[in-house]
Parts: C-alpha cells; structure tokens; sequence
C-alpha cells in the first residue's frame, strides 16, 4: 500500500468561507483568506492568508501541514493575478512563530515563481513584520509593490 | 499634523489586520460562528480557490 505521508491532507470547503482539514492527529485546521481590499481600497485580488488550530496545545511536528498549507496556496498563485500580504507582530510570541514557520515553508517550497518583499517596524512594545507575496507573472506587479511600500514607507523599513 | 495622521491611518491598517487575526484565532479556538464575527467586525472572508 502506498504511503500517503508526502501528500497533503483533504481539504474541505465550509459555509463560513474557510477551509478545514483534519491532522493525523485528529486535529481540525482552519485556513482562511481575507480580502484586503476591506482594508486598503488599494489592494484589489490581494488577501491575507493563515491557519488556525481548533486546539491550540502543543502538538507534534507534522510535515503533512505544511505540504497541505502549499498546495492551497498552489492552487490560490494559479491564478497569477492573485496576491498574498502576511503580517504579524511578536506580542506575544506566537505570531513570531508563525512568521518563522511560514517563512521556512517559502524558503523549502518555492519553486521561484513566488516573489516576497518584506518590511518591519518597532513601535513601542512590539515590531511588526509585513510581507507582499505575488507570482513572478503577476500583471500588477509594479503597481501592487509600489502601493504595499507605500503603505509602509513611513513608519516600516524594507528588509533587503 | 496631515503626515502624522496619515501614518497613524496606516499604522492601524496593519493594527486592525491583527486584531482581526486575533479575533478569528479566538472564535476558532472557541468553536464560535465564523459568519457572525465577520458581520459583526466588517472582516471579509474570501475564498479565492
């Protein structure tokens, strides 16, 4: 029988407009999208992308989370025109986390075709870390970098 | 006066995008009703794939 430890788990589509999974640990995920337009008129086909466990406890390593988090966003930079911007702060650890392990799974599974620009800024009790995800081929590109800059050109700096 | 306010403005478009995601974590974790806390926050869901 072959193994099933190098694919994603199944996905399902729910009525409150996230996607669900279930680990093998019986863990249920909820990955969602929010339409950035509902915050900056600017960014329109850009979203903002994250999971969430329904359990929040510690649980195990589980490499089949991050194969099932690249096939959605597989799927989502299919349509090239589509683009991602990611933020978090390091209030209370956990978001920092996140961002570390997102960033890793971009490092492992990009296979170039996605271009990332990042920005950060201290404020006064914690730092914040945005980052604008497109596709290589996105038509807008131009215009998309230069408004995500704009938005953070005066308070974040640009990461090289 | 306009250059601060602007960078306010900007600063909490980054600020409500977290408290959004903090707010989305908590009804998760919670088992609450996912349609009630967009219409209640004005947070748009979308499902581009």
């Amino acid at each position: 029988m072959a193994s099933n430890s190098q694919l994603p788990y199944e996905i399902s589509k729910e009525e409150d407009q996230s996607y669900t999974f279930v680990t093998k640990h019986g863990i249920t995920y909820h990955a969602y999208f929010l339409d950035y337009n509902g915050y900056h008129p600017a960014f329109t086909d850009v979203y903002t992308f994250n999971i969430e466990p329904e359990d929040d406890r510690p649980h195990p390593i589980d490499k089949r989370i991050a194969l099932t988090v690249v096939h959605i966003l597989q799927m989502f930079f299919r349509r090239h025109e589509n683009a991602m911007i990611m933020i978090c702060d390091n209030l209370d650890g956990k978001e920092m986390k996140r961002e570390r392990l997102f960033s890793r799974w971009f490092a492992a599974y990009n296979d170039g075709s996605i271009r990332k620009y990042d920005a950060s800024v201290s404020s006064d009790n914690y730092m914040l870390y945005v980052s604008l995800y497109l596709h290589k081929a996105n038509p807008r590109q131009q215009d998309l970098v230069r408004a995500f800059y704009e938005l953070v050109k005066n308070e974040l700096y640009p990461i090289d | 006066m306009k250059t601060a306010v602007k960078k306010e403005e900007q600063k909490n478009v980054f600020r409500q995008m977290l408290d959004d995601k903090r707010a989305i974590r908590q009804c998760i974790q919670k088992k609450g009703d996912l349609k009630k806390l967009a219409e209640t926050r004005g947070i748009k869901f979308a499902t581009p794939v």
